[in-house]
């Protein structure tokens, strides 16, 4: 659904490959790290200036110490000055990982070329992913 | 030596189905790698990996053309899989890619940073 919803707004294919990637890993973090509860999706374009802007965020209820690896994590990386050799030291780490990939959200920073953003409130952690796009088409 | 001893993985939405080409081990995927891809896959490249320790395969190549996305917990089997060889003598690996899917550039690039020169892209 959003796939086709963002297919039909987005005229560049590098954007929508790129919108269609962080979309899915961001819904594959909720599924991973979500405690229960409500969890969800928006998925947002608006123009800064001229320029067409995609936004899109998560929200899900996160149990203590996952939520705590999971902001130390965001954190690192969205301090990291190159997303790119970020990705590529988390690659080579997750070769001896048994457990999950820990590469999710390295790979929107650094492949899909997003700004990472959070903020935790009472348990429950919300990600913003946001980036500009070369070619919408609005409606109307 | 002698012939396969890899066998296709089908599921609803992902499958692999592998082919000898002289030396070359080919693996041809289809569909989405997605969470119910995950464990198959990893467990279908450790299969992978011991038919190319077996048959000695000159090559491995991954022909993506028709893998319409693939996530990063899939992605991490490439990257064991890559070590894997590597630790084993460094088997060359090509990955055979659509240029209509957009991601498989992007993606690929970070493997072929992980393994330079041995790791190669393929339109």
């Amino acid at each position: 659904m959003v796939r086709q919803f963002c297919r039909e707004l987005i005229g560049d294919g590098d954007g929508l490959s790129r919108v269609n990637m962080a979309t899915h890993e961001l819904v594959e973090n909720v599924v991973k790290y979500s405690a229960g509860g409500m969890c969800e999706l928006r998925v947002e374009f608006r123009l800064d200036g001229p320029t067409p802007i995609v936004s899109i965020e998560t929200a899900n209820d996160v149990g203590g110490e996952a939520l705590e690896a999971l902001e130390r994590h965001l954190v690192a990386l969205q301090q990291a000055p190159d997303p790119v050799a970020f990705y590529d030291r988390t690659i080579r780490a997750s070769a001896s990982r048994r457990q999950g990939s820990g590469l999710g959200l390295a790979r929107i920073r650094a492949e899909g070329e997003m700004e990472l953003s959070h903020r935790v409130a009472g348990g429950r952690i919300t990600i913003r992913a946001e980036s500009a796009i070369r070619e919408v088409r609005w409606a109307g | 030596m002698g012939g396969l001893t890899l066998g296709v993985l089908r599921q609803s939405s992902f499958g692999i189905e592998p082919a000898l080409d002289g030396a070359r081990l080919v693996l041809q995927f289809r569909g989405t790698g997605d969470l119910e891809a995950v464990e198959p896959l990893a467990e279908y490249l450790d299969r992978a990996f011991d038919e190319v320790q077996r048959l000695s395969s000159a090559e491995v190549r991954f022909d993506f053309r028709e893998l319409e996305f693939m996530n990063s917990s899939c992605f991490k089997a490439f990257v064991t899989f890559i070590e894997r060889t590597r630790q084993a003598g460094g088997v060359p690996i090509v990955f055979v890619t659509d240029p209509a899917h957009h991601w498989q550039r992007r993606s690929l690039e970070a493997l072929r940073r992980l393994a330079m020169g041995r790791v190669t892209i393929e339109t």
